[in-house]
This record gives structure tokens, C-alpha cells and sequence, in this order.
């Protein structure tokens, strides 16, 4: 972990930065996967708690430089921040100098050391555990989880969630719990908070028994020579297809050339085929879609979802302010249709991603809310949660008489920065009602509705 | 008849309360769907949160009764008297108001989508936030369109709705969406448009005369013959905006857009352009007298004997535009 003492060292030195409004909004674009031009909105986030997650999410100076790099690219500025894309970087570089926190990690270091002599043979065992983890019917949601232990916060937008690697992922829980049973007790307890708890339950099993060798490992003499999962990995067709998916990790087909492991002295085979293997990223795209579509089911109106495909059309420019912001034109992106066409002939890990609808012009919004829910009770719900529980006396009458619909949204979508803020505090706010089955209805029915516009 | 013994009627099967009496009744969240309350006195009644689908209303006299977010899809409220009532957040999705006396009544963020309002009297009242979507307004007979004299249409979704002949001038439009709605020969006199959405709206021959259209985007709307003397029109969208023989005297259209915007014959005299952009747009024939496009961009506009005599257009862009005697400027 880093210390807290130099977290704050570095975000001080960079929010001394002639820059610094930028640099915030380059951290906070790279963490969130979106552009935020509104500076109340992204000073609500603290730089040193992005810089964290930035590190965390970038395990490397490379990687940090990377995602830098494609974020400044689709910039309408580009020139102005590659400048504090470069500032960002350097500032950053007592962040990657800790030592590695516990004897994984060190293994890792080692292979990535392999690394270097054996090329692209060699994978991590937080690869390895991922790896593993795609192979669940329940992939989409154990990213999920993991996402939501190591941040925080849920997500539910698979253009965020595709962002973070699932062997980071791995990795950062394995670095916030010390043993097995705080892999468990971590992951419970965000389960605890669902809706979903059996599903997600089961979920939580799986990635504890997956991570069970990594704490295997550490105490080697508990378990006898190293035999998890992760070292006896086949490859399969589904794996083939799912790593397929991941062009960053496509790596030649292994055969044999076991990798010298450091002391460990393992074995195992790699789970990726080359590009040309002729396994269709459109065929992966179909396993995905099928794993994500019992979710979007329970959404009907929620944009469907299309996690391995990247295309990023819809962001295709970013700028320094909501003018420079420039929406897709092509209308089967910018509305709920995905152009199946080009998921299919995209190669790997493009995305299509939607614009957020305009905040600026909320009536779609409101039609949205008074077909699937009660007016009154959705008002007094964003109400309950903007100020205070509504009560049925004249002063709480007056105040919600004085603004409409539209202007508790607007002050909604003020106070919450990400979508699963808003939805979760919609959902607590309707469990403390008097009448919690009326008004959760009618914070499901917002929640599906605000969606777009996040 | 008092709640109890109506509930208890109801629940054993009766439905038709035609004419009954059931002033100051108390009906909260009551499961009432289908009754006939046709010609019934329930006035100053409470039927807060209330299922109400279908409910016969029809010349019932409702005056003062409240119904917040009550459930009225497809109720029938046909020459009722709703003055006063309170209708705050309640669903009227497909409802017939034919006739009905609404007035004063306060539809805060009320959802009236497809509902039938034709020559329903909306006067005075509060429709703020409301959705008026697929609502039918429609002047049946010539003076016997829907009344919204005084009404209160903030951020009030009219998108599509017919409003022609109506009178809304000094109305409170402002944020009210507008985007495609028919609002022909429409009194708009005073009225309060700010930041409303009329894309696409067609207002040939209304009259806007000292309107607030500040922020309001009127992008491909017709304003045919359309008054718009001494409107408040600063930095409002106009691009591709059909003005033709439109009435702009004493306009302020300060930074406006009316990029393509169509200005044929149109009277401009003494409106402030300043700053404006009029790239490509076309103003043959144009009044310009005293009008003010100091610093405006008129690059590539159509001028053709447009009267500029007397305008001002210091720090102005002509490169490209076709001058009043037909040359190209350069």
C-alpha cells in the first residue's frame, strides 16, 4: 500500500501546478473513463484519492503512461495536455517506487523479470486467476464484485467496468486482504449491501475459491507443492474466445516452453491464441452479451449492455469544456442501438460507448419517470433524499409545490457525480420511507430512467 | 353518504354513484377503479394518491378537490368543474377533459400525455412540469380552442401539441419544451419564452411582439409573417429559422444565431443585430433601416436589394456576401 504521507505529498505538488484544474480532470478522466467538464463535479473527488486509483489501476509507470496516452489522443486539446499528461507522470513516479507489499507481489516482480527473457510466454498469477474467473458464467458480475470491494463503489456501466483489467482487479484485493477469510469477509459484505444476494453470493465464492491459491502460495507449507488451479490451466475454446477478446494480452499460442518460475519452479500452459486464430471477436462478443443479458433483463430500459467491444465512437473527442465535447452523429450509437454490424467486424477490444444524454433539456426524462411511476411519489422520494424524509405537513408541501420534477432531477444530478451514487441513495432513501414498496418502485424506475444521462 | 358506507358499497360490487352527493368526502389512497361518479357534488373531496383508472367523472363537480398524485389514466372528466382542484403530480395519461372547467387548478408536474383536452377552459392554471405529449388541444370550433390565458407552462412539455389559435400571451413559457408543436396565428403577446425549446415549431403568422426568447433555441422553426416587434431575442438560436416577411422592428438580437436563417422581406428596422451571426443567410428585399449589425458576420448572406442605406454595419464580415445591387463583395 502507499502511504497515506506521500499521497498527500504528491497531490499537493501537483495541485500547485499552474495546471492543476486540468491535471484534476485528466485523473479523474482516466479513473472514471469519462470526460467531466463540470469543475463542481470533479472537485468532488479528491485528487489524492485519484491518484490512488490511479496507481492502483496502473500498476506500472508504462501502464500509467499508456492510459494517458489513449485518453490524451481523443482530447480536442491534445497539444495542452500532453504537457499535463506529462506533468501527471512525473509527479506520479514516487508512487511507483514502494516496495512490494507482500511476497505476491515480489513474485510478480519476479515475472515480470522473466518476463523480459522469455518474451510474452510468461502470465501472472493474477492473469492466470482472471483467466479463471472469465471462464464463469457469472464473469460479468465477478467483475462486478471485485470492482465494487476495490473501489468502493458500484458500477454498473460496462464501459467503466471494461476499463479496469480483471488481474488488477485480483491484484488490489489480494493487496487489501491479508488472508483468505478477508477475501471473503470483503467480498460479503458488499454482497450484504445488494440486491441481488444470492446470485452475488455465489459470485463471492467463486472468486475467493479462484484467489484461495494465491494465499496457497504464501504459506506453501499449509498446502504441499504448488497445484492451484492457476498452474494447471488448459486452454479451451471459451478461453481462447475470451481472451481473444483482450488484444493487450494476445499472446502467441504456448507450446510448451515452460517458463522458469524463480524458485517456484512451475509449470503451466497459456491461455491466449494468436489474432489470426480465426476465433471471431464476434463470437466472444455473443458470449458476453448472453452472461450480461440476464442483467439487462431486469433493465429493460436500460442500454444494452456490450462490454468486450471498445469502439469509443462516442467519445471520440474530448475537451476542456462542454463546447468541445463533440456527440456522435451516427444515430444507431447515440441512441440505444448498438450497430451489430460493427461489433462484428471490429477486430478486439473496441467499445462502442453512448454519449450521456444532454442534461441541458431533461422533458425525455420526465416522460420517462411519469409513464413507469407515480409523479407525487417519485417527487417525494427526490425530495426525501435531496433535503429530508418528506413529511405531510404544509411546509413540506410548500417546498415541494415550489419546484418541479425537472428540478429536483437537476439538483440530483448535481449532487451525484456517478450513476451508482444516485441509485443507491435513491434505493436507501426509499427503504426509510413510510411505505417502502411504493417508493422503491418508484427509485427503480428513476434509476432506469437518469441512466442515459450518466 | 360517508367514506365507510361508499367503501363498503363499492367493495359489495356497486360502481355507479351517478349524482351522489359526497362533498368534502375523504378517499385517500383509496382503490376506487371504474366507479361512475357521472353528475356527482364532490367538491372539496381528498382523493390523494388515489387508484382512480377509468373513473366517470363526466359533469361531476369537483371544484376544490384535491388529487395529488392520484391515478386517473383514462378517466373521464368530460364538462366537469375542476376549478381549484389540486392535480399536483397526478397521472391523467389518456384522459377525456373535453369542456372541462380547469381553471385555476393547479397540474404541477401532472402527466396529461395523449390526454383529450379540446376546448377545455385551462385559464389562470399551474402546469408547471407537466407533459402535455400526444395531448390533443385542437380548436374544434373557431373560439372554442383550449384556454391557457395566464396559465403557468414552465418547463411544461408541449411537445407535438397543437395549439393553434390559443392564447398564451404573458404566459410563463420559459423552459417549456415546445420542440415541434403547431402554434399558427398563436398570441404570444409578453409572453415569457426563455430557454424553450420551439425547434421545429411552426408559428407562421403568430404574434410574439415583446417576447422574452432569450436562450431559447427556434432552429428550423417557420416564422412566417410572424410578429416580432421589440422581442428580447439575445443569443437565441435561429439558425435555419424561416423569417420570411417577418416583423423584427426594435428586436434585440444581440450575438444571435441566424446562421441560414431565412430573412426574406423581413421588416428589421432599429433591431440590434450587433455581434450576430448571419453567415448564408438570406435577406433579400430586407428592411434594414437604422438596424444595428455593427460587428455581425454576414459572410455569404443574400442581400439582394435589401434596404442597408441607413444600417449600421461597422466591424461587420461581408467577405462573400451578395450586396444589396446584386455584386459580390470581397
Amino acid at each position: 500500500m502507499i502511504p497515506s504521507w506521500l499521497l498527500d505529498e504528491v497531490s499537493q505538488k501537483l495541485s500547485q501546478n499552474p495546471e492543476h484544474l486540468r491535471i484534476h480532470k485528466l485523473a479523474f478522466a482516466v479513473c472514471a473513463n469519462r470526460w467531466e467538464a463540470n469543475a463542481e463535479a470533479i472537485a468532488q473527488y479528491q485528487l489524492r484519492d485519484l491518484l490512488h486509483q490511479l496507481q492502483l489501476t496502473h500498476p506500472t509507470r508504462d501502464d500509467l503512461a499508456t492510459g494517458l496516452k489513449n485518453l490524451a489522443v481523443r482530447l480536442s486539446r491534445p497539444k495542452e495536455y500532453a504537457t499535463v499528461c506529462r506533468a501527471l507522470w512525473s509527479e506520479m513516479a514516487p508512487l511507483y517506487q514502494q516496495p512490494a507489499p507482500n511476497p505476491a507481489m515480489e513474485m510478480t516482480s519476479i515475472m515480470e523479470d522473466a518476463g523480459e527473457d522469455t518474451g510474452p510466454l510468461v502470465q501472472s498469477p493474477y492473469e492466470a486467476i482472471a483467466n479463471q474467473l472469465t471462464q464463469s458464467p457469472n464473469a460479468i458480475r465477478i467483475k462486478k464484485l471485485l470492482y465494487g470491494v476495490c473501489s468502493g463503489s458500484w458500477e454498473n456501466d460496462p464501459q467503466v467496468l471494461a476499463y479496469f483489467k480483471l488481474p488488477s482487479l485480483v491484484q488490489q484485493l489480494h493487496q487489501l486482504a491479508p488472508n483468505l477469510e478477508h477475501v471473503s469477509s470483503r467480498l460479503n459484505r458488499v454482497v450484504a449491501s445488494l440486491n441481488r444476494r444470492t446470485e452475488y453470493s455465489q459470485v463471492a465464492q467463486n472468486i475467493t475459491e479462484a484467489m484461495r491459491s494465491l494465499y496457497d502460495i504464501e504459506h506453501p507449507e499449509d498446502t504441499g507443492p504448488l497445484s492451484g488451479p492457476i498452474f494447471q490451466y488448459e486452454e479451451t475454446d471459451a478461453d481462447a474466445q475470451l481472451a481473444a477478446l483482450d488484444s493487450d494480452e494476445l499472446m502467441p499460442t504456448a507450446v510448451g516452453a515452460p517458463p522458469a518460475f524463480g524458485d517456484y519452479g512451475l509449470s503451466r500452459k497459456i491461455c491466449a491464441v494468436p489474432a489470426d486464430s480465426g476465433i471471431g471477436a464476434h463470437e466472444a462478443a455473443g458470449y458476453y452479451e448472453a452472461a450480461e443479458s440476464y442483467e439487462a433483463a431486469c433493465y429493460p430500459t436500460a442500454v444494452s449492455y456490450h462490454e468486450p467491444t471498445a469502439l469509443s465512437h462516442g467519445y471520440d473527442a474530448y475537451g476542456d469544456g462542454a463546447a468541445d465535447y463533440h456527440a456522435p452523429n451516427d444515430p444507431a450509437i447515440n441512441g440505444n442501438a448498438i450497430d451489430e454490424a460493427r461489433v462484428g467486424a471490429t477486430a478486439t477490444r473496441e467499445e462502442i460507448s453512448e454519449a450521456p444524454r444532454d442534461r441541458s433539456d431533461l422533458s425525455d426524462l420526465r416522460v420517462e419517470i411519469m409513464q413507469y411511476t407515480n409523479p407525487l411519489r417519485a417527487k417525494m422520494l427526490l425530495f426525501s433524499n435531496l433535503h429530508h424524509p418528506f413529511e405531510f405537513n404544509s411546509p413540506d408541501w410548500s417546498k415541494i409545490r415550489a419546484q418541479t420534477i425537472g428540478d429536483l432531477l437537476t439538483q440530483l444530478f448535481e449532487q451525484h457525480a456517478t450513476f451508482e451514487s444516485a441509485e443507491q441513495t435513491l434505493q436507501k432513501t426509499a427503504q426509510q420511507m413510510t411505505q417502502p414498496d411504493d417508493y422503491e418502485q418508484a427509485a427503480g424506475a428513476i434509476a432506469r430512467a437518469i441512466q442515459p444521462y450518466y | 353518504m360517508n367514506t365507510q358506507e361508499l367503501l363498503r358499497k363499492y367493495e359489495s360490487g356497486h360502481t355507479d354513484f351517478k349524482g351522489a352527493s359526497l362533498r368534502g368526502i375523504d378517499l385517500v389512497e383509496a382503490d376506487l377503479i371504474d366507479i361512475n361518479f357521472s353528475n356527482a357534488e364532490i367538491s372539496n373531496a381528498n382523493f390523494m394518491l388515489a387508484f382512480m383508472n377509468r373513473v366517470n367523472f363526466t359533469a361531476a363537480n369537483l371544484t376544490n378537490t384535491r388529487f395529488s398524485g392520484a391515478n386517473l389514466n383514462q378517466a373521464r372528466f368530460v364538462r366537469s368543474i375542476l376549478s381549484n382542484a389540486d392535480l399536483h403530480g397526478a397521472s391523467l395519461q389518456g384522459a377525456d377533459l373535453r369542456g372541462a372547467n380547469i381553471t385555476l387548478a393547479n397540474l404541477l408536474d401532472t402527466n396529461l400525455i395523449d390526454s383529450d383536452l379540446r376546448n377545455a377552459n385551462l385559464s389562470g392554471a399551474n402546469l408547471s412540469g407537466a407533459c402535455l405529449r400526444g395531448a390533443n388541444l385542437r380548436e374544434e370550433k373557431r373560439n372554442q380552442s383550449a384556454n391557457l390565458r395566464g396559465a403557468n407552462l414552465y418547463q411544461t412539455d408541449l411537445r407535438g401539441a397543437n395549439l393553434s389559435g390559443a392564447d398564451l400571451s404573458r404566459c410563463n413559457l420559459s423552459q417549456a419544451n415546445l420542440q415541434d408543436a403547431t402554434l399558427r396565428g398563436v398570441d404570444l403577446r409578453g409572453a415569457n419564452l426563455r430557454g424553450a425549446n420551439l425547434q421545429g415549431a411552426a408559428l407562421s403568422d403568430a404574434n410574439l411582439s415583446g417576447a422574452e426568447l432569450g436562450d431559447a433555441n427556434l432552429s428550423g422553426a417557420r416564422l412566417e409573417r410572424a410578429d416580432l416587434s421589440e422581442v428580447k431575442a439575445d443569443g437565441t438560436q435561429l439558425e435555419r429559422t424561416i423569417l420570411t416577411e417577418a416583423k423584427l422592428v426594435r428586436a434585440t438580437l444581440i450575438e444571435a444565431n441566424l446562421t441560414k436563417a431565412k430573412l426574406n422581406r423581413s421588416d428589421l428596422s432599429r433591431a440590434n443585430l450587433k455581434g450576430a451571426t448571419l453567415t448564408e443567410a438570406m435577406l433579400s428585399e430586407a428592411y434594414c433601416a437604422r438596424s444595428n449589425l455593427s460587428h455581425s458576420d454576414l459572410g455569404q448572406a443574400i442581400l439582394i436589394r435589401a434596404e442597408l442605406s441607413s444600417a449600421n454595419l461597422t466591424g461587420a464580415n461581408l467577405v462573400g456576401a451578395t450586396m444589396p445591387d446584386g455584386t459580390l463583395y470581397n
